[in-house]
């Protein structure tokens, strides 16, 4: 009887360990400070280059690749 | 063994095996949020990296002072790269003669230093595991691979003035395919 009463307290007392283990991955994925700063980073970034396009918008993008492939930068290049 | 005592030997093996069970459940659990715990890591990384590229002064400014000079100077670098008359190598030519006059007379040896020793770090930090490759590359590799290929005669003239046939090469080797005949 004591046997089988130290194994279901085993059981349970894994069972908890698991539900916290369960509950704490659920918060780690949910984590709002990181949803925060993703979020925070993008408009940071957003602003930073509509300032800089607003400044300067021609040359943006400029890639000698795309005017003529024959560059030795450009050889092999997909 | 009568009825009550094989009863107990059941729940005993059960109890066994449910807590192997559970304790092999918890592990794959553990296992899970140590690999989330680094991937959270290596985006953290990632993403300061990113904030130091998109907020800080000496970027914002280099990124603005090259983005000046290249808009000042494209009909001519135009006007080379568009010249049909030109062969391989006076394209070449003409092409690296009309970079360093402008990296010259703009003055833009030092920010464009401070870029590429920058996409160097972030490369780095990509190729050691240490920040989440998607990232760096949705954020850097658009004006790290364009500033690369315009500026690439500027990394050959850096090699030849201080003999060092490896300044920037972790640059020149992500972002441009047949970098080893690059300066030759």
């Amino acid at each position: 009887m004591d046997k089988v009463f130290i194994n279901m307290v085993c059981v349970v007392f894994t069972l908890i360990l698991l539900q916290v283990s369960a509950q704490a991955q659920q918060s780690a994925l949910e984590n709002p400070d990181k949803v925060e700063k993703v979020k925070e980073t993008k408009d940071k970034t957003e602003n930073k280059l509509k300032e800089e396009t607003e400044k300067k918008a021609k040359s943006r993008g400029f890639d000698p690749c795309l005017v003529n492939p024959k560059l030795p930068a450009c050889k092999n290049s997909p | 063994m009568n009825s009550r005592e094989e009863n107990l030997h059941i729940a005993e093996v059960i109890g066994v095996w449910v807590t192997v069970f559970t304790i092999l459940i918890g592990g794959v659990f553990a296992v899970i949020q140590y690999v989330e715990f680094k991937e959270a890591q290596r985006i953290d990384r990632a993403l300061e990296f990113i904030d130091r590229y998109q907020s800080n002064g000496y970027f914002i400014d280099a990124r603005i002072r090259i983005s000046q000079a290249l808009d000042d100077n494209l009909p001519s670098i135009s006007e080379i790269l568009k010249n049909p008359d030109f062969n391989d190598d006076e394209l070449s030519k003409s092409y690296n003669a009309e970079i360093l006059k402008m990296v010259d007379k703009e003055s833009l040896g030092t920010s464009l230093e401070q870029l590429f020793n920058f996409y160097e770090q972030s490369l780095m930090c990509k190729d050691m595991g240490l920040c989440e490759a998607i990232v760096l590359e949705s954020f850097i590799d658009n004006d790290a691979g364009s500033y690369t290929r315009t500026f690439y005669p500027f990394i050959c003239s850096l090699r030849k003035e201080w003999n060092n046939p490896d300044v920037f090469v972790r640059v020149t080797n992500f972002y441009i395919a047949s970098s080893e005949e690059l300066c030759s």
